[in-house]
This record gives C-alpha cells, structure tokens and sequence, in this order.
C-alpha cells in the first residue's frame, strides 16, 4: 500500500519546503519517495536545485541516501487536459473540450479548480505503483480546510444539471415563472452570446461527469483511508491558530487521521540563560573605540534579549497546539539555505518524522 | 509615488510576508496624513479588518479609525451591485440575484467572482454614483497566489474568453482602470531574504510587463543590523576567548547575527539591482522594521507617513 502524506496549512508558512524535506527524510528511511508540489512560483524547484519541472517526476539527487526521490510541479492546465482526456466518452469532444475557452478558463481561474487538480494528480501518483511514499504540497489558499472541500465542490459544479434552469427553464406552472425570470435575468447580466457559448460548453463538460464523480470516489476513498496521512504546517511567526482549531474540527468530523503540526520557523531555546550571559558580557579591550564596543554590545544585549522571547513565545505555540490537536507538534528551526538548498533539506528532515 | 491624485493602491506579495498588515498600516498612514482612506479586502476575507481591530468585516464600509474606513467584497455582492448599476435592473430583482441558482452561476463561471469585484472597486473609485461615499485612497489588499497576478489578470482573461457582452465591456473599464498609472500604483511587500525577494522581483517584473512597475516596494521585518566593525569583531574575539558556556552561547549568537545581518544586507542589494532591471524610473523601496508587537502598528505607520504620504500617494 502506498503511504500518503497531504501537507496542509496557509500560503507563506514553508509548506512546500516541508513536503521536500519529509521526501528527503522517507529516502533517508529508504523509502522510494515521490513529492507533488503545487505552487505556481516553483519553489520546489528551486529549493531542489532541479530546473523548472512540470507535471512529470523527475529523479533528484541526494548523497547517501537508500531511497531514491522524485519531485513535480503540478501543472494544471495539462491535468486538466489529462481529466479530459481520460472521461471524455469521444476523442473528438475532448478535443472540442481542450479548445474551447470556458473550459481553458476553467483549470486557471474557477476558484477550487487547483485544488482538483491537485486530487487527480495526486490518486495518479498514489496508483501508479512506482513509489512507496506519495507526499504532497496544497495549493496556497485562504484556509487549510479548501483543500478537503474544495475538489468536490467544483465537481459538482461542472454538471450541467445544476445550471440546467439557467439555460433552458421548466415551461409550465409557478417554477416555469421563477425559472423563465431567473434565466432572463442571467441573459441580460452575461449578454445572450456568453450565455450560448457557456451553454455549450456545460453542455460539453457535463458528459465528464460521470467519470468525474466516480474518479471523486475512488480520491475520496483514497483521502479518507488509514494510509493517508495530514500533517497541518504553521508558521511559529504567525501561527493562525483559530483556523488550526478549525482545520482540526473538520479533519475529525470527514475521519481522517490526523498526524501532527510541523512548527515552521521556531526558535530553539538559547543553551544558556540569557541572564546568566549577560553576566558574562567581556570589559572593553584597550584600543577599541568606546562608542562603537557600547553599540556592539547593546546590539548583542538585543539579539539576546529577542532570541529569548522567540524562544518562549514558540515554545508556547507547540505546547498550545499539541494540547489542541493531541497530536505531535514537531517545531522545525529556520536553516541558512545559502549552504546549498539540498543541505537546507537535510537539516530540516532531520527535524520530521517519517509515517 | 508622487503622484497627488493616484486613487487605488493594490497591495501585494507572498502568503506570509505580512501583506495584510502593511495594509492596514498604509491606511492608517495615509488617514494620518489627512487623507479620508479605505482598505478593501476580496472574497469576504478579513486579515486587514482583524488587524485594525474590526470583529465583523462587512461589506457595507466601516469606520475603524480617523479618516479610515473598512469594507470586504464578495463576488454575491458585487453581483447585485453589477446587476442595478450596469443594467437599471428594479431593486426587486434583487430576490433572484441572491437565489441559490444565481449563487452557483456566480460559482461555476471560471473567473466572474474576479470581475465582479474588481469592477465594484472600479465603480467604488472612478464612478460613484449621487449620494454614494467616496475616498481619497482605496488600498486594496491583493493576495498574489500562484503567478503573482491571479487576480489582476483575470480581467484580461475575462475579455479574451467572454469576447463580448457586459462581462466583455466590464473587463475593459478594469483593465484600463488598473493600467493607468496616474490612478493606480502596485505596492509589492517583501521580506529582507533571498527566496521573497527573488519572489518579489519575479512579481515586480510581472507587474511591469503587464501593467507599470511597482509604486513602492516594502520591505518588511527588517532586523536591527549587527554592526559588523572593529568594535563587534573585537566583542566576538573577546567572547570567543572564553571558556564558560554563557561566553562561548554569546559568541555563537554573535556570529549568528552576523551571518544574519550579512544575509538581510545581500538580499536588499539583490533587490536594489534588481529593481533597476525591472524599470529605469525610481521605485520607492522602504523598510519597516520587525515589531515585537505586531499588534502595535505606530512605528510602522510612522515610517510609512514620512516616507510615502507626505507629498502625497
């Protein structure tokens, strides 16, 4: 069976570095890992050193690891083609399907339509039979829980049916009225020739989906069962931890399982006190200049002074998060990436666990 | 920016780079320099409104501080509002733009919640109607996911697939309205670091491409320098030299902010240089520095009056 881990959390808190780390940290295991990134701004890339990489894995290159690691860039314009494609009942119209502009819009600009494709993406990989370990990035968005939702949502609205009153209302009795009201409405708000051109495009989408909705079921199962693991992403800078609670109350009530919070950006406690430094601040050495060993110092006193109130204030974070989730906080510190990005990677695995 | 009469500032820049913030702080900026100000928000979000303090962003403006007010769009709104302007339909058709048939048009049309909004903000600023309240600056807080200009080019996109009708018509009002510059300035917000500044130049570069050059580029959370002379080498030596823990523990965080401060000085180099390639004009770039308490804007605000408000946005 293929162990699933979905990364999930808000734009900006180092998710997708994450997802590449815990893929690091799967082929230190010995695990043949693939991860599936889905920021648009190729961060993945860039932080694994690979060239730009769109929607086929490619093989990247750790030292002394047993495992091995891919990494792709979900492209969605060409998974949406692939969705197509596959549910398409004729080659013709998933060709008439793939030109016509309503659906070129729809992979780019329909609100959810990312995080579809993410899903599809995602059950391709976890079936494929290649990979031991199938991690994935979620599309930046405004909450955690879009992710969960949002796929489905946007499979039912790519059902003709739904909007079937809009484009040819009931003719008789009280619905009649409503719905010839409505409609009229529609048509004097997008004008009659955007009404024609999404009618037929509707009319086009709707024969995927049957296809769509059994493939949702077979994700659905996919996301909902005891290998496929959710680990939520914060940032100890900005923790958000009302949509955590949020994020949580809705993992428990869909039954899926919960692993733990990856604490992005902690600080470690200081080794010693910051007291007990300051005790030890150095006397002045003869020769230096008087004002600029006091800005020095103060300059240290400062950076002791904030080190220490980081330190706390994340240590808080993890211990609040842990009692709200009853589950693992794992606090992962800031890493100088000018080493080297693979570095980077190695030194932040060694702070996750492996499912 | 110079410019008196430029109307909208789109703020953007990455998740976590403290966007919402900073707008807020332009608005209480710009309020404190005698302007009558509104921060805008999309989709019923509320990071702006929660910073200045609001418990409830409505769509209907609010007042959150002196000469600021606050509001969020939904696209359900912007609809009823597109549908009464636009068309002259009766206020009692208003029953059936907010059903629930209308609401999954709203939905399943790739890129009308984008439209909508962004042309309320049009009509907000260039055509309000009698009566209607108007404000000296609108600062528009513009998530940048995905390529950066999602929201911005979806008018663009809007005109190419719709090719003609309202949502045509509409998409063209925005997109000259976002691309004059004399009305609109882009503020693009960045962090001191490698990867958001090389993200920041990616947007900027975007931004001029597609629209003009930033306005201003906000570099936020800067950190106090370490200063990195004879007297610091010389404390780092001293502290080194010593044997007890707390010496050796003070002489590992001067080296770390050492290294800390050269990194945050190359990244605004990197970002310097590279704003030069985006555009020979001069980009405003400012930094603010990292609050203890984020809550507490005024230094900030301070910053951002001296720097962009007086003479005018």
């Amino acid at each position: 069976m293929t162990t699933l881990v979905v990364c999930c959390g808000l734009g900006g808190v180092g998710k997708t570095t994450t997802a590449a780390a815990l893929g690091v940290a799967y082929a230190r295991a010995g695990k043949r890992v693939v991860v599936m990134t889905i920021d648009p701004a190729r961060r993945l890339a860039d932080a694994l050193g690979t060239e730009a990489i769109g929607n086929l894995p490619v093989r990247v290159t750790l030292p002394d690891v047993s495992g091995t690691l891919d990494a792709l860039m979900l492209d969605r314009d060409a998974t949406w083609a692939e969705v197509i494609r596959r549910h398409a009942p004729s080659a013709e119209l998933a060709d008439r399907l793939i030109a016509n502009p309503w659906s070129r819009a729809v992979s780019s600009r329909l609100s959810g339509a990312h995080e579809l494709m993410a899903t599809e993406k995602l059950h391709a990989l976890a079936t494929d039979g290649r990979w031991d370990v199938v991690v994935v990035d979620t599309p930046p968005s405004f909450h955690a829980l879009d992710f969960l939702h949002a796929p489905d949502r946007v499979r039912r609205l790519l059902d003709r049916r739904l909007l079937g009153a809009l484009f040819e209302p009931a003719s008789k009795g009280l619905v009649g009225i409503a719905t010839r009201g409505l409609a009229s409405l529609v048509r004097r708000v997008a004008g009659e020739a955007v009404m024609d051109d999404l009618s037929e495009f509707f009319g086009m989408v709707s024969a995927l989906s049957t296809g769509l909705r059994e493939r949702g079921a077979a994700v659905a199962t996919l996301l909902h069962s005891r290998e496929c693991h959710y680990i939520l992403v914060a940032s100890a800078a900005a923790p958000r931890e009302e949509e955590v609670s949020e994020f949580l109350a809705a993992l428990r009530e869909d039954g899926r399982s919960f692993s733990g919070s990856v604490l992005t950006r902690a600080t470690a406690p200081l080794r010693v006190p910051v007291n007990a430094m300051l005790a030890e601040l150095p006397t002045r050495p003869k020769g230096v200049d008087a004002a600029g060993w006091a800005h020095a110092l103060s300059a240290l006193v400062e950076a002791a002074a904030t080190h220490e109130r980081r330190a706390a204030r994340d240590a808080a974070t993890a211990t609040r998060m842990a009692r709200m989730s009853g589950a693992p906080v794992w606090p992962v510190p800031e890493v100088d990436t000018e080493a080297g990005a693979i570095t980077a990677l190695g030194l932040i695995a060694a702070s996750l666990p492996t499912l | 920016m110079s410019r008196l009469h430029r109307k909208l500032l789109v703020v953007t820049g990455k998740g976590g780079v403290g966007r919402s913030t900073l707008c807020a702080a332009l608005g209480l900026a710009a309020a404190r320099a005698g302007k009558r100000a509104i921060c805008v928000e999309l989709s019923g979000q509320h990071a702006v409104a929660k910073t200045l303090g609001l418990p409830h962003a409505t769509y209907e403006p609010q007042r959150v501080a002196p000469g600021l007010d606050h509001r969020t769009f939904t696209a359900a709104d912007c609809l009823a509002d597109f549908a009464q302007r636009k068309l002259h339909l009766p206020a009692v058709s208003n029953w059936l733009i907010t059903s629930k048939p209308m609401a999954t048009f709203l939905d399943a049309v790739p890129g009308l919640h984008d439209l909508l909004q962004l042309g309320k903000l049009e009509n907000m600023i260039a055509e309000p109607l009698p009566g209607e309240p108007t404000w000296d600056l609108t600062i528009l807080d513009a998530h940048a996911t995905g390529h950066g200009l999602t929201l911005l080019a979806a008018a663009r996109a809007m005109r190419e697939t719709a090719r003609v009708g309202p949502f045509y018509e509409l998409a063209g009002i925005i997109e000259r309205f976002l691309s004059d510059p004399e009305v609109t300035g882009f503020v693009v917000v960045t962090l001191p670091e490698a990867l958001p500044v090389h993200e920041a130049l990616e947007l900027s570069n975007a931004l001029a491409v597609d629209h003009a050059a930033p306005a201003a580029v906000l570099v936020n959370r800067c950190a106090r320098e370490w200063p990195d002379d004879a007297a610091a080498d010389a404390l780092r030596d001293a502290l080194a030299a010593r044997p007890e823990p707390a010496a050796q523990a003070l002489a590992a965080l001067a080296d770390e902010e050492s290294t800390r401060s050269g990194h945050q000085r190359d990244a605004r180099e990197v970002l310097r240089l590279g704003l030069e390639k985006v555009t020979p004009l001069r980009v405003h770039t400012v930094e603010l520095p990292d609050l203890t308490d984020p809550t507490k804007l005024d230094p900030i605000v301070d910053i951002l009056v001296k720097t962009l408000m007086v003479g005018g946005v």
